[in-house]
């Protein structure tokens, strides 16, 4: 099943939040997207095996060895929309003015942001080289012939999708304002159009009252 | 077409226009509804865009649909133009002007 635009809004937020710690707090030099494909999925992980509703990227097992298309596709979209630039996915005045104005879900959901603060203060630092032989070598499933590591799964087998709410004992905390506000910045459909809508309001290029509702 | 009664003044952008041409009647009366109230009092029941949308406004025209404009008074006042706005006509128009820019109908996405 897709992920709900909901889920898809708290991923994208979460993301550029993940991405902003990197630099603010550990200093990095740039960021590869292995190495944040990498520090997603530990972050989800964690947050799943403490029952926690927040990233709802789907995982699959494939050469690096944890990708999510969805989340490519996220990062493209940041990109395209600069919210990101390339290369290294570096922050942009765009980003920090959403992380800015949304600085209060952030504080409402402290102990979802503290774990993957802890995922970041182990990992973030780690050149992508290891996190990609870490990942490889993280047991996954007990079978009958004993421990499977993910190296030891077949290409295309899920890692990780979203907790279902039944089963989640926390969940990311957002208004219904909030998470419309954040749509209307993080969804790229929506960012698209709009930004059209607003550059022609920016060029001047107006329509009286009489030429749009005349003919109407 | 109804003639708007009001204080301010709405202008349009073309997207905004191509928008409404797509529109049935009854959704068409709403909209110009809105836009009468909005010429009115714009402060009523609207609130600021955030993001990298700072200094625009949003009005409800329905559960999931959102008028969006800029007040140029307002934005003239809180020294939005060349922060958030920066409109090349800022000079020439006056200031009783309302620029509506489109609407975001949430089914479309």
């Amino acid at each position: 099943m897709a992920r709900t635009s909901e889920e898809k809004t708290v991923d994208r937020l979460l993301a550029l939040y993940l991405i902003n710690e990197c630099y603010q707090s550990y200093h990095l030099r740039g960021l590869s997207e292995t190495k944040l494909q990498k520090l997603v999925f530990l972050s989800e992980k964690k947050l799943i095996d403490n029952r926690i509703k927040a990233f709802n990227y789907r995982f699959v097992k494939l050469l690096h060895p944890s990708y999510s298309s969805e989340l490519n596709s996220d990062l493209t979209h940041f990109v395209k929309s600069k919210y990101l630039n390339e290369p290294w996915f570096r922050q942009t005045r765009k980003m920090r003015l959403v992380l800015e104005d949304f600085s209060e879900v952030f504080s409402r959901n402290r102990h979802v942001l503290s774990l993957i603060d802890d995922v970041l203060s182990q990992r973030a630092r780690n050149r992508t080289d290891f996190l990609v032989n870490m990942v490889f070598h993280m047991p996954w499933r007990m079978t009958r012939y004993g421990m499977q590591t993910i190296e030891d799964l077949k290409i295309g087998t899920p890692l990780l999708y979203p907790l279902s709410h039944e089963k989640a004992h926390e969940t990311f905390k957002i208004t219904e304002e909030e998470l419309e506000n954040l749509e209307i910045c993080l969804n790229p459909q929506i960012s698209r159009d709009l930004d059209k809508a607003f550059n022609e309001m920016r060029r001047g290029k107006m329509l009286s009252h009489e030429e749009v509702f005349g003919d109407l | 077409m109804r003639k708007f009664l009001g204080t301010y003044n709405p202008i349009y952008t073309k997207t905004f226009e191509k928008q409404l041409r797509g529109l049935n009647g009854k959704y068409l009366e709403r909209v110009e509804e809105k836009i009468q109230d909005l010429v009115n009092d714009p402060w009523h029941n609207t609130a600021f865009l955030k993001g990298q949308y700072r200094g625009k406004r949003k009005l409800r025209l329905n559960r999931t649909d959102r008028l969006l404009f800029v007040i140029c008074e307002e934005c003239q006042e809180l020294r939005h133009n060349g922060i958030y706005n920066d409109c090349d006509d800022c000079d020439d128009i006056p200031e009783n002007t309302i620029k509506i820019a489109g609407i975001i109908f949430k089914h479309k996405y």
